[in-house]
């Protein structure tokens, strides 16, 4: 028997069930505290907030706060909760990676002991949109060998759920996929589907996916595109989920790796380097009530179908319509049934890819944006735990922080053009034979700056200690690491403010009804070239050399104070298109900068993952139809997999228009629509297609030539 | 005529066959034995037999049928799923879905040419060629378990 069988009823809480016997006790997802722990993080948080806050309302108010004062303490106040939130998630991260402590036990860390062989089906799916083939099917093989390798291969099998609309892309998707089944001899292990029609985006996929196969499964392994997870992971993962029967989701925090520019080489650094700190912070105070973050996670399959099925939401997208970012909400309707999400910060071997350049970077943000910002509804519908609408709140304000810091800095120019135009009086109000001294408050100031820097930086300056400490720090690139943390905390100042700007014109984009389309992300090492970053931050530029004059006029010392901003935003181009070169990445690498474990000594699936990059790096995507008219093997697997239903009449005269068409100008005369009409039925070989022939297979596949 | 056998068999027939006819035929035969990889010469005139049989047999209703080509490629489809059967023991090779993939199976096992001998030979013992296709089929999905994913509200209870 599955344990599928014994998981709660529909609609009711998950419970400890007399299952939890048979459970293996030394990887019970349990921990002491939980309310003290969230106290101690608010409690905390708020304090540091609220000292802050008075510290600011003292230096500003020292000569009476006028309203642009008052207006800038409340942007600071706001922002300033934020990163305090994000500072003890830290502390607590580090101290927890201190004392190698499992963040959720509190006990010793210790790898987790398997007893016995796992008793569940499982399954990988991967659902893909446009993603080139070669890769999508390199990651599968390179976790599929390491699977393998772990003798527990039987318990799984792997799905690629395409979405693809791209026809060249589909037929190559169709023979990577039988490919695959040949040389790892996975017939009926590796699974491949095409949706007919992509509603609903990735969700949508899932949906369709869960309504048709996944009641084949106890649990699913959801895949990005490209993800690679180790077999121990994977395995591991299961049997988590078998003995954590109250468990909906588990998620393992994926690592950056794989990409060669300068750009995703700092991001893979400091992911590496302090990435594992947030995890064990947020994994500390969250417990079962964690987040799925869409990717390299598990999921019981039973719980996700009965209760991971989206809403739409009221109104016009963008805020309206189908939900973008599903997995906070569906990790919300889990804990709204019941279910339990852990985040397993030890969860080793999950690695996915960055985009490789800012630009990139922020076309994922912005579709990103769109998403989270339709949970700013979520978070006020009733139903949610408090710790759901907390990551909500959370998705949200990963953005909007871009425009209230924009705010904040706004605010402050103005109140410091307002106090320059101002004379001080030293009698005010009343008649006095004291003068009212101004007071000086710079020592103050000075104390809320390092206070404020200390919240944003500490965390990770101490992660970056603590690894060059560590007896692993060789795999970071020695003392080097020093270097790399010092270069990383610069270019990420310099990035921040660019990315302020871009993520206010997100914001200001979706609150005004813009809507994004939804395309692949880009998976190679693409550089930017000036020209090009240079048209894309040339708003940013005038912006920053605008700012920079009025600071100039309004107080030199405030242009100084705000140098950091303004030369972000100024040098944007530059730090866009040189962070973007392969080249100085390679040189980086070659100076052992930015060195991450995972190239230092690559683990055999990464090895491998760049194995069959390598092999299949001259497999072409192109020319797919043409592939099918000549080739018969293509012709017949293309055939096999398309569902077997007949065309309307109208739909066969557009067809036959099509072939007309195929066989005067040839190949290249059709549209991608023309193409993915034909393609959507058995193709016709080419000497049927010479002929003239009008007709579409129906009953039979039309023989290839 | 183009050879004795289909004299024997379909005399009449083949005695009213066209040469435009005859070409129509081979060229059938020489695209659906294209579409399985082989080019032995004995499957072909196999392939050319089992046209011939079909057409002089009047076995395919006409009638609902658009060309002459239509017919043909039926036959075609029909002969080579018939043999299918008795090569895999498995009586649904006639779906469009079923027969591509023992045509993909086919043309995996038979990439050096080896059954190529074998195709259409209803004589022969099968069993070495059934296992080769059973080792080369592709199965694309697994078995269908259809459910439904109840759409949640933004009620208070989770539905």
């Amino acid at each position: 028997m599955t344990e599928a069988a014994n998981t709660p009823a529909k609609g009711t809480a998950p419970v400890d069930g007399p299952d939890d016997a048979f459970c293996d006790p030394t990887v019970k997802l349990r921990g002491p505290g939980v309310g003290s722990r969230r106290f101690f993080l608010f409690g905390a948080s708020i304090a540091a907030t609220a000292y802050a806050a008075w510290l600011m309302t003292d230096v500003l108010g020292a000569d009476q706060l006028t309203i642009m004062e008052m207006v800038v303490v409340a942007f600071f106040t706001i922002n300033f909760a934020w990163i305090s939130l994000s500072f003890f998630t830290g502390i607590v991260g580090l101290v927890l990676r201190g004392l190698k402590l499992d963040a959720i036990t509190l006990k010793r860390l210790k790898p987790i002991a398997r007893k016995g062989r796992l008793r569940s089906k499982n399954v990988v799916v991967i659902p893909v949109y446009n993603e080139d083939p070669n890769r999508v099917f390199a990651g599968l093989r390179a976790s599929y060998e390491s699977l393998a390798a772990t003798g527990e291969l039987d318990a799984f099998h792997f799905f690629v759920l395409s979405d693809t609309r791209d026809p060249d892309i589909w037929i190559a998707e169709e023979m990577a996929w039988a490919k695959a089944c040949a040389d790892l001899n996975a017939r009926g292990k590796i699974f491949f589907r095409r949706r007919a029609e992509n509603t609903e985006r990735k969700s949508g996929n899932l949906k369709e996916f869960c309504e048709t196969y996944a009641a084949n499964y106890d649990h699913m392994i959801v895949f990005d595109a490209d993800s690679v997870m180790s077999g121990e992971a994977m395995v591991n993962m299961a049997y988590l989920m078998e003995n954590n029967p109250d468990a909906g989701i588990i998620q393992s925090p994926p690592q950056p790796t794989g990409r060669q520019t300068l750009f995703a080489r700092i991001l893979q650094f400091i992911s590496r380097v302090h990435g594992p700190t947030m995890s064990a912070g947020l994994s500390f105070w969250c417990m079962g009530s964690s987040n799925y973050w869409g990717h390299n996670a598990i999921i019981r399959t039973k719980a996700f179908i009965e209760c991971c099925g989206l809403p739409v939401l009221s109104g016009k997208p963008p805020m309206g319509g189908h939900i973008l970012s599903h997995d906070f909400v569906e990790a919300a309707f889990m804990r709204k049934a019941g279910w339990r999400c852990w985040l397993i910060p030890q969860l080793e071997g999950s690695w996915e890819e960055l985009p490789p350049n800012l630009i990139d970077f922020a076309i994922r943000d912005r579709r990103w944006c769109q998403g989270n910002m339709q949970h700013a509804r979520l978070m006020v519908a009733p139903g949610f735990k408090p710790l759901s609408r907390l990551h909500f709140f959370m998705g949200v304000m990963s953005f909007v922080s871009s425009p209230l810091w924009l705010l904040l800095l706004l605010s402050s120019t103005i109140a410091t053009l307002q106090n320059t135009q101002l004379t001080y009086s030293f009698f005010p109000g009343q008649f006095t034979m004291f003068p009212q001294w101004p007071v000086d408050r710079s020592f103050e100031m000075l104390v809320l700056l390092v206070f404020t820097i200390g919240m944003l930086v500490l965390p990770k300056i101490i992660s970056i200690l603590m690894v060059c400490l560590g007896r692993d720090r060789k795999q970071y690139g020695g003392v080097m690491v020093l270097a790399s943390g010092l270069l990383e905390t610069l270019y990420s100042a310099l990035q921040a403010p660019i990315m302020m700007m871009l993520h206010s014109q997100f914001v200001f984009s979706v609150l005004t009804g813009n809507q994004v389309g939804w395309d692949a992300q880009e998976r190679d090492d693409a550089g930017v070239p000036f020209k090009a970053a240079l048209k894309t931050h040339r708003t940013i530029i005038v912006l920053g050399l605008i700012w920079g004059a009025i600071a100039v006029f309004v107080d030199t010392a405030f242009f100084w104070w705000l140098s950091p901003i303004l030369a972000g935003l100024v040098l944007s181009p530059w730090l866009t298109h040189y962070s973007s070169s392969l080249a100085i990445g390679q040189a980086a690498r070659r100076m052992k900068l930015f060195v991450t474990p995972e190239e230092y000594d690559s683990p055999d699936e990464l090895r491998a993952l760049e194995r069959i990059n390598a092999e299949s790096g001259d497999e072409d995507v192109k020319d797919g139809l043409l592939r099918l008219i000549e080739d018969p093997y293509a012709n017949a697997l293309h055939s096999a997999l398309l569902p077997v239903r007949k065309p309307d009449a109208r739909t066969a005269i557009e067809i036959g228009i099509i072939y007309e068409k195929l066989a005067r100008l040839g190949v290249e005369s059709l549209t991608r629509d023309e193409k993915l009409l034909i393609l959507s039925w058995p193709v016709k070989p080419l000497d049927q297609i010479m002929a003239g022939r009008d007709h579409v297979a129906v009953d039979g596949p039309k023989p290839a030539s | 005529m183009t050879d004795m056998t289909v004299a024997k068999q379909g005399f009449t027939y083949a005695a009213f066959e066209s040469a435009a006819m005859t070409r129509l035929i081979e060229d059938t035969a020489r695209a659906w034995l294209r579409s399985f990889g082989v080019t032995a010469p004995q499957a072909s005139q196999r392939m050319i037999n089992a046209l011939r049989d079909a057409l002089a047999e009047d076995s395919i209703a006409a009638n609902d049928r658009a060309s002459m080509q239509d017919i043909l490629d039926q036959a075609a489809h029909d002969a080579i799923a018939s043999w299918l059967v008795q090569v895999t023991g498995e009586h649904d090779c006639h779906g469009s879905s079923r027969f591509s993939m023992l045509r993909c199976a086919f043309l995996s096992a038979n990439r050096d040419g080896i059954w190529s001998e074998h195709f259409l030979d209803t004589k022969r013992d099968h069993r070495d060629l059934g296992m080769a296709l059973s080792v080369q089929m592709m199965l694309p999905t697994p078995s269908l378990v259809a459910c439904e994913m109840p759409r949640q509200t933004l009620e208070r209870r989770a539905s």
